[in-house]
C-alpha cells in the first residue's frame, strides 16, 4: 500500500492497515486451510467434499512455493535485487529438515543402523559427521532451518553488497552460488546423500508422515507460515525501512548520498528473505517426502522469479498467487501435455516481461478494488530507464 | 637352476648362430641363414623346432617374421613328401599354401599330404622373444623401436648380445634411444651377471627416461634386498628422483595443455557473449542455446552428407561452419527484433525473457530431434594424437579447437576494427544518439550485432559438437561459465575474454589433480566470486565516467 | 590570478575551513579530470564554481562526496575529517548534502515520502524499522513543503512532477537533510527565467544558515547569487574572486573566448 493512500499508516487499526488485498489474504489463506483440513479429516472418503490425501500434499506444496515466491518478491520487487539463487536457500532449509527426518527413522532403515542413515552405512561410514549432530532435536533443526540460509545469505551478501555488485552481476553470481552448491551436494562425500538426497522418511514428532492427521497439520502449518511471512514482509515494507529499500531499488546512489548505508539495508532484506525461503523448504520436505540436489539447479531458482512476475512483483500477495497459478499449470500440463509445458513456461517468461510487467495483480487488482495494489510501483510513473543513471552527468 | 641352464644354452645357441652368420647385410640379414634354418623346423621333437626358432631369430631376416608368427598361430606346415615348409590356411577341401621364402602363393595341397609343425607353451615364449629380437633388425625404424620397447618392458638377459649387435648397426636416433633403454633394462635385470659399474651406467641411461617402466625398474632395485652394491642403490635412488621430477613436470605441462584446451572451449562459448553482453549489455540467457543450435546444425549438415555424398564426409565440418553461423545468427536477429529491443535498459527483464526463449528453444529441439544425444563424428584429420616428447601426448581435435578458438577471436577483432559494420557498431555503443544523427540506423546495427554474437555462438557449437554430447541440454552447461569468463575478463574487452577464459581453464585443470573435478570447479567458482567482489569490473576494467554512466 | 593565495599560505587555515581541498588529482585512463585542484571554503560562505565543460566541476563534487577517490591530494571537512577515507553514506552523515545536475528524486514515492526519506534522523536499519515521525518532524516537513511550494503535490508520486518542481523537491530534500555544506550542481538547468530567479532566491536564503557551493553555467544566475566565484579550467583553479573581477581576468577571457 503506497503511503499516498495512508499517509500516517501507523495509527490505523491492524486490518485496515493491511488494505483490502492484504486483509482478504490474511483471512482467506487460513480459512481455506481449515476447510481443507476439515474436508480431509472429518468427511468420509465417500463424500464428494472429501479432500483426498494427494490433494492435501499438493496444496501444501503450493503453499510452500507461495512462501518462497514471497521471499523473492521481498528482495526483487521491493529492493530491486534479482536473486537467482533463492532455490539454494529453499533447498538448504529442506535439507536441514530432511536431516531431522533421517534421524527420526532411527533403526528402521534398510540397514537397521540406529545412528547412521542408510546412505552412510552404504558408503561404509563409521560415525555420524559432526554437522549431523543435534539434528535429532526438532527445536535445534528449526533453528538451523532459519540459521543456515540466513548465515549463507549474510556471508554472500556481505561480500557482494559491500563491493557494490549490483544488477545482473549480482544475479549471475547468485546463480553461480546455487550452481556451486548443487555440484557440492551431488557429491557423496559431502554427507548429504549425494545424488539421491534423502527420502524414505518415516515420521515427525512420532506421527506417521503419511497419516491424514500429519498431512493436515503440515498443510495448516504451511498456511500459517505463509501468513506469518506475509505479515513480516508487510511490517518491513510499510515502515520507513520499506521506503528506504524502494529508494535503493529506484536510485541506489542517490540513497547513499542521503546518508543511508545501502549495503546494510540490502543485507537485512537478503537475510530475512533467505530465512523465509529456508522455512518454505523445511515445510516442503516432509510434504513431498524427498529432498535432493536437483532443488539447487539454477533453473529452479529462475523459475521462482517467474512466479513472482506472473503474480505481480512488489505486491507480496501477487507473488503467492503467481506461485500457486504457475505451479497448478505445471502440475496439470506436465500430466496432460508434457511436451507443451516448457513452451508455455518459456512463453510465459517472454509474455510477462514484454506485455504484463505488472503481473496479474497489477492488471486486475486496481480495477477490482480501486486501490493501487502494487505496493512499490505506482504504474503511471514507471521510468523506462533506471533512474540510477542520472547521478552523474 | 634349470632355468639358468636353459637360458645359458639358448644364449650359447644364439651366439653361435650369430657368429656363424658372419657378415650381415645392411638390414642385418645374412644371405642363406633363413634358407638354412627352415628345414630344421621339420626335425623331430620340440627341441629341433626350438633350435630352428633360434636360428631364424639369429638370421635377422625379415622373412622370418611371418614364419614365426605362423608357427605360433599353428599355421605352419611341411609337406611330408619333400619336407618343404609352407604357411597354410584351410581353404575348401585342402590348404592354401604360401611359400615362406618368396611370400607368394604356392597353390593348394591336399590335407593328407601335410604335417603341422607343433609347438608347446615353452616354444611359444621362445617364439615371442625371437620375434622381438627379429624386430630389432627390421628395415623399418618404427618396428625396431617397437621391438626395443617390448624388450624394455620384458627384459631378457639372454638377448643382450643381440641388442649390442643391433646397437652397433643402428643409426636411427629414435631406435638407438629405445635400444639403449632396452640394454639398460637388461643389464639391471641381469642380477649377478652384470657388474655394479655396468648397472650404474644403465641407471644413468634410465634416468633420462620418462616411462613408467623405468620408474618400476629403478624402484625394483631399491626394493631388492639382493642388490648388494651401495653404489648402485644410491644411483638408483637419484635416478628415480630425477624421473619423478621430470614426470611431475610433464604432468604439469599436460595439465596446462588440458587447461588451455578447456580455456579455448570456454573462449569459444564466451566470445559471442562478449559481443552481446560485453558490447551491447544484453544479458542473453539463451546464449548457450545458440551454441546448441550450432551443434545441431553441424549434425544436420553431416547427416545430409552421409545420405547424399558419403565420400565427402570429411568436408562436412567446414561446410557446417557458415551454416551454423547463419542459423544461430538468424535466430539471434529474430530474438533481438522480436523481444530484446523492447527491453533495452532493463537488464533484469532481458535476463528473464531470454531465459524463457532458451526454454522454448530447448524444447523445440527436443521435440524435433528427440531428447537423446545425436552422433556427430570427427573427420579423420581431426582424430588421433601427436606425441610432443616421450610421454606427452596431445589429441589432435583439442589442438584444432585451440587453434580454431584463437582464429575466431582474431577474426572477430578484425571485423570490429576494420569493417564498416564494426565501425558502426562501435559508434552505436559509444554514442547512440550521435550515431543516429550521422545516419546510422542504430536499430539494425543492434540487430546485426546481436546476430553476430549469436552466430559466433553457433560456430562455437560446431567445434563443441566434436568434444561434447549433442543434446538439447548442451548449451546449459556453458552458460554460467561463459558469463563468468566475460565478467572475470572485464566486460567489453575481447582481450580480457581471452585472458579470462584461459586463466579459468588452466586454474581449473591445475586444481583438478589435487581436489577432484567437481571440487575444483567449485573452488574456481568461489575464487571467481571472490575476485568479482574485489574487482567488480573484471580484470581489464575500463575506468572513467563514461563507463559508470 | 590576482587574489589567489598559494596553498602553502593557506595551510594554517585548515582548521578554520569547513572544506579544504589541496592538490587533488584524479585521472581516468591517463586523462586528468582534476589536476592538483585546491579549494578553500569558510563556514557560512556561498561560493559559485564555474568553468567550461570538462573543467572538472562534477569530478570535484564526486571527490567531496566520496563517489570518486582522488589519486593524490588532501580533502578535509571541518579540518579533522578526511573525506578521501570515507564512503558516500558516512560523508552525507557528516553533514555534506548534494544536489545532482539531473534532478534525482525517488520517482515512485510521493513528494512527502521523498522529504521524509531525506529528513535528518538516524539512518540505521533498526531505526528505520522503528521510525515514526514525531509532531515536530512532521511540522518541519510541512514547512519545507511550503518553502519549495509543493504543498499541494505532497501525496503525488515525485515522478509526475515537472522538471522545475523536481529541482525544487531536491533542494527541499537538501533542506530536510540540514547539512552544514551543500553542493548544488546546476540548479537552474532547464528552468524558465522566473523559476531560475526563484531558485536563486531560494539558494541565497539557504546560504544564510549553510555553507553552499553552486556549480553553474548560467552567468545571470551567478550574478543573482552575488557571491565569490571560482573558475575551474582543465581540472585546476584558474581564477577566484568576485564575479566582476573574474570576468576581467585575462586568463578567464582567454579560456572562455579562445586565444
Amino acid at each position: 500500500m503506497s503511503n499516498a493512500a495512508f499517509p500516517h499508516a501507523g495509527h490505523r487499526p491492524f486490518l485496515l492497515r493491511l488494505g483490502p488485498t492484504g486483509t482478504v489474504f490474511v483471512i482467506l489463506v487460513p480459512v481455506v486451510a481449515i476447510l481443507m483440513v476439515a474436508g480431509n479429516l472429518l468427511l468420509p472418503p465417500s463424500s464428494s467434499f472429501h479432500v483426498p490425501a494427494h490433494v492435501m500434499s499438493l496444496v501444501g506444496k503450493y503453499l510452500c512455493f507461495a512462501l518462497l515466491a514471497m521471499s523473492v518478491d521481498l528482495i526483487w520487487g521491493f529492493c530491486g535485487i534479482l536473486s537467482l539463487g533463492h532455490g539454494a536457500f529453499f533447498a538448504l532449509g529442506g535439507y536441514a529438515m530432511g536431516m531431522h527426518l533421517m534421524r527420526q527413522i532411527g533403526d528402521r532403515g534398510v540397514y537397521s543402523n540406529p545412528l547412521l542413515p542408510d546412505f552412510m552405512v552404504f558408503l561404509d561410514w563409521k560415525e555420524l559427521p559432526w554437522y549431523w549432530h543435534g539434528f535429532d532435536n526438532l527445536a535445534f533443526t528449526l533453528l538451523m532451518v532459519l540459521l543456515v540460509p540466513g548465515l549463507l545469505a549474510f556471508v554472500f551478501g556481505w561480500f557482494t553488497f559491500r563491493s557494490r555488485v549490483t544488477g545482473v552481476y549480482f544475479s549471475i553470481i547468485s546463480q553461480a552460488m546455487t550452481f556451486a552448491l548443487m555440484l557440492a551436494f551431488f557429491r557423496n562425500d559431502m554427507g548429504f546423500g549425494g545424488n539421491n538426497g534423502m527420502t524414505d522418511f518415516k515420521d515427525l514428532l512420532g506421527f506417521d508422515l503419511r497419516s491424514d492427521g500429519m498431512r493436515s497439520a503440515l498443510l495448516f502449518s504451511s498456511a500459517i507460515a505463509l501468513v506469518a511471512g506475509y505479515l513480516l514482509c508487510r511490517r518491513m515494507v510499510d515502515s520507513k525501512f520499506g521506503r528506504v529499500i524502494l529508494a535503493i531499488r529506484d536510485a541506489e546512489s542517490r540513497t547513499r548520498f542521503l546518508g543511508y548505508r545501502v549495503e546494510h539495508y540490502k543485507l537485512l532484506v537478503f537475510i530475512v528473505s533467505a530465512m523465509m525461503a529456508g522455512a518454505a523448504g523445511a515445510l516442503y520436505t516432509p510434504q513431498v517426502g524427498i529432498i535432493n540436489p536437483s532443488e539447487f539447479t539454477p533453473a529452479n531458482s529462475i523459475e521462482i522469479v517467474i512466479w513472482v512476475a506472473v503474480g505481480g512483483r512488489g505486491t507480496l500477495v501477487g507473488a503467492a498467487l503467481g506461485a500457486v497459478m504457475v505451479n497448478f499449470g505445471k502440475s496439470w500440463f506436465t500430466g496432460a501435455l508434457p511436451e507443451l509445458w516448457l513452451f508455455l513456461l518459456g512463453g510465459l517468461f517472454v509474455a510477462v516481461t514484454l506485455f504484463f510487467p505488472k503481473g496479474v495483480l497489477g492488471i486486475f487488482g486496481r480495477r477490482l478494488t480501486g486501490w493501487p495494489l502494487s505496493l512499490g510501483m505506482p504504474g503511471r510513473t514507471r521510468p523506462r530507464k533506471p533512474v540510477e543513471d542520472a547521478t552523474g552527468d | 637352476m634349470i632355468q639358468i641352464c636353459q637360458r645359458a644354452i639358448r644364449l650359447l645357441l644364439l651366439l653361435a648362430a650369430i657368429l656363424a652368420a658372419g657378415p650381415f647385410s645392411a638390414n642385418g640379414a645374412r644371405a642363406g641363414a633363413f634358407e638354412d634354418a627352415l628345414p630344421v623346423l621339420t626335425g623331430k621333437g620340440f627341441a629341433a623346432v626350438g633350435e630352428a626358432v633360434d636360428a631364424l631369430a639369429a638370421s635377422g631376416d625379415p622373412r622370418a617374421i611371418p614364419v614365426l608368427e605362423a608357427l605360433s598361430d599353428g599355421d605352419l606346415y611341411y609337406r611330408e613328401s619333400d619336407k618343404a615348409v609352407f604357411l597354410a590356411r584351410k581353404g575348401g577341401e585342402g590348404y592354401l599354401l604360401t611359400d615362406p621364402g618368396t611370400g607368394e602363393a604356392a597353390g593348394t595341397g591336399a590335407r593328407g599330404d601335410f604335417q603341422k609343425i607343433k609347438t608347446n607353451n615353452r616354444l611359444r615364449v621362445k617364439i615371442r622373444t625371437a620375434l622381438g629380437a627379429l624386430g630389432l633388425f627390421s628395415p623399418d625404424p618404427q618396428v625396431r623401436i617397437a621391438a626395443a620397447r617390448s624388450l624394455f618392458m620384458d627384459p631378457d638377459p639372454a638377448l643382450l648380445p643381440l641388442v649390442d649387435d643391433a646397437l652397433s648397426k643402428d643409426d636411427d636416433p629414435g631406435a638407438r634411444e629405445a635400444l639403449d633403454l632396452a640394454r639398460a633394462a637388461i643389464l639391471i635385470k641381469a642380477g649377478e651377471a652384470s657388474t655394479p659399474a655396468d648397472k650404474v651406467a644403465a641407471i644413468r641411461i634410465l634416468s633420462q627416461s620418462t616411462s613408467q617402466g623405468a620408474r618400476a625398474l629403478l624402484g625394483g632395485i631399491l626394493l631388492d634386498d639382493g642388490e648388494g652394491s651401495e653404489e648402485v642403490r644410491q644411483a638408483a635412488g637419484k635416478a628415480l628422483q630425477q624421473i619423478e621430477t621430470r614426470l611431475s613436470r610433464l604432468a604439469f605441462v599436460e595439465n596446462v595443455f588440458q587447461g588451455i584446451s578447456l580455456g579455448s572451449v570456454l573462449l569459444l562459448a564466451a566470445i559471442g557473449l562478449a559481443i552481446t553482453f560485453g558490447v551491447m549489455g544484453v544479458i542473453n540467457m539463451a546464449h548457450g542455446e545458440m551454441v546448441m543450435l550450432g551443434a545441431y546444425a553441424t549434425y544436420l549438415v553431416q547427416e545430409t552428407f552421409r545420405l547424399h555424398a558419403p565420400e565427402a564426409l570429411g568436408w562436412s565440418l567446414p561446410i557446417a561452419l557458415p551454416f551454423a553461423f547463419l542459423v544461430a545468427g538468424a535466430v539471434g536477429i529474430a530474438m533481438e527484433r522480436g523481444v530484446i529491443r523492447f527491453l533495452y535498459g532493463r537488464p533484469l527483464e532481458t535476463l528473464l525473457a531470454t531465459w524463457g526463449i532458451s526454454l522454448v528453444l530447448q524444447q523445440l529441439v527436443r521435440t524435433i530431434f528427440g531428447p537423446t544425444n545425436r552422433e556427430v563424428s570427427s573427420p579423420d584429420w581431426m582424430s588421433g594424437t601427436i606425441e610432443v616428447t616421450s610421454g606427452l601426448l596431445f589429441t589432435t581435435n583439442r589442438l584444432w579447437i585451440i587453434a580454431f578458438a584463437l582464429i575466431v577471436l582474431f577474426a572477430l577483432m578484425a571485423v570490429l576494427r576494420y569493417t564498416a559494420f564494426g565501425l558502426q557498431m562501435r559508434a552505436v555503443t559509444q554514442n547512440r544518439r550521435m550515431a543516429n544523427a550521422m545516419g546510422i540506423r542504430s536499430g539494425w546495427v543492434d540487430a546485426f550485432t546481436f546476430g553476430l554474437g549469436s552466430g559466433i555462438a553457433g560456430i562455437a557449437g560446431v567445434a563443441l559438437s566434436q568434444i561434447d554430447n549433442v543434446s538439447p541440454n548442451l548449451g546449459q552447461s556453458y552458460i554460467i561459465d561463459s558469463f563468468l569468463v566475460v565478467v572475470f575478463g572485464g566486460v567489453g574487452n575481447l582481450w580480457g575474454t581471452l585472458v579470462g577464459a584461459m586463466s579459468l581453464g588452466i586454474v581449473n585443470k591445475l586444481l583438478e589433480p589435487y581436489s577432484g573435478a567437481v571440487l575444483g570447479k567449485i573452488l574456481v567458482l568461489i575464487a571467481v566470486i571472490m575476485f568479482i567482489q574485489k574487482r567488480p569490473k573484471g580484470l581489464f576494467a575500463l575506468k572513467g565516467r563514461a563507463v559508470e554512466n | 590570478m590576482t587574489d589567489i593565495a598559494t596553498p602553502s599560505a593557506r595551510a594554517g587555515a585548515v582548521q578554520d575551513a569547513i572544506l579544504y581541498l589541496d592538490g587533488i588529482t584524479v585521472s581516468f585512463d591517463g586523462f586528468r579530470a582534476l589536476n592538483s585542484l585546491s579549494l578553500y571554503l569558510e563556514p557560512g560562505e556561498l561560493r559559485a564554481v564555474i568553468g567550461p565543460n570538462g573543467a572538472g566541476k562534477s569530478t570535484m563534487m564526486d571527490v567531496i562526496t566520496g563517489k570518486t577517490r582522488p589519486d593524490l591530494g588532501i580533502a578535509r571537512f571541518h579540518g579533522g575529517h578526511d573525506l578521501t577515507a570515507l564512503d558516500e553514506a558516512a560523508i552525507a552523515n557528516l553533514g555534506i548534502g548534494r544536489k545532482f545536475q539531473k534532478p534525482t528524486v525517488f520517482e515512485n514515492q510521493t513528494v512527502y515520502e521523498n522529504l521524509e526519506l531525506a529528513l535528518k534522523a538516524p539512518r540505521g536499519v533498526l531505526a528505520a524499522l522503528r521510525f515514526r515521525a514525531s509532531e515536530r518532524q512532521r511540522a518541519r516537513i510541512e514547512e519545507v513543503l511550503g518553502i519549495i511550494n509543493l504543498g499541494r503535490q505532497q501525496n503525488e508520486a515525485a515522478g509526475g512532477l515537472s522538471h522545475g518542481q523536481k529541482q525544487w523537491l531536491e533542494i527541499g530534500m537538501l533542506l530536510m537533510q540540514d547539512p552544514e555544506l551543500l553542493l548544488v550542481d546546476e540548479p537552474a538547468a532547464g528552468m524558465t527565467d522566473a523559476e531560475t530567479m526563484r531558485t536563486a532566491e531560494l539558494l541565497s536564503e539557504i546560504a544564510r544558515r549553510h555553507t553552499v557551493v553552486v556549480v553553474e553555467h548560467d552567468m545571470e544566475f551567478v550574478r543573482a547569487l552575488g557571491c565569490r566565484v571560482t573558475v575551474l579550467h582543465e581540472g585546476a583553479v584558474l581564477a577566484e574572486g568576485s564575479l566582476a573581477a573574474v570576468q576581467n581576468n585575462q586568463d578567464v577571457i582567454d579560456v572562455y573566448l579562445g586565444r
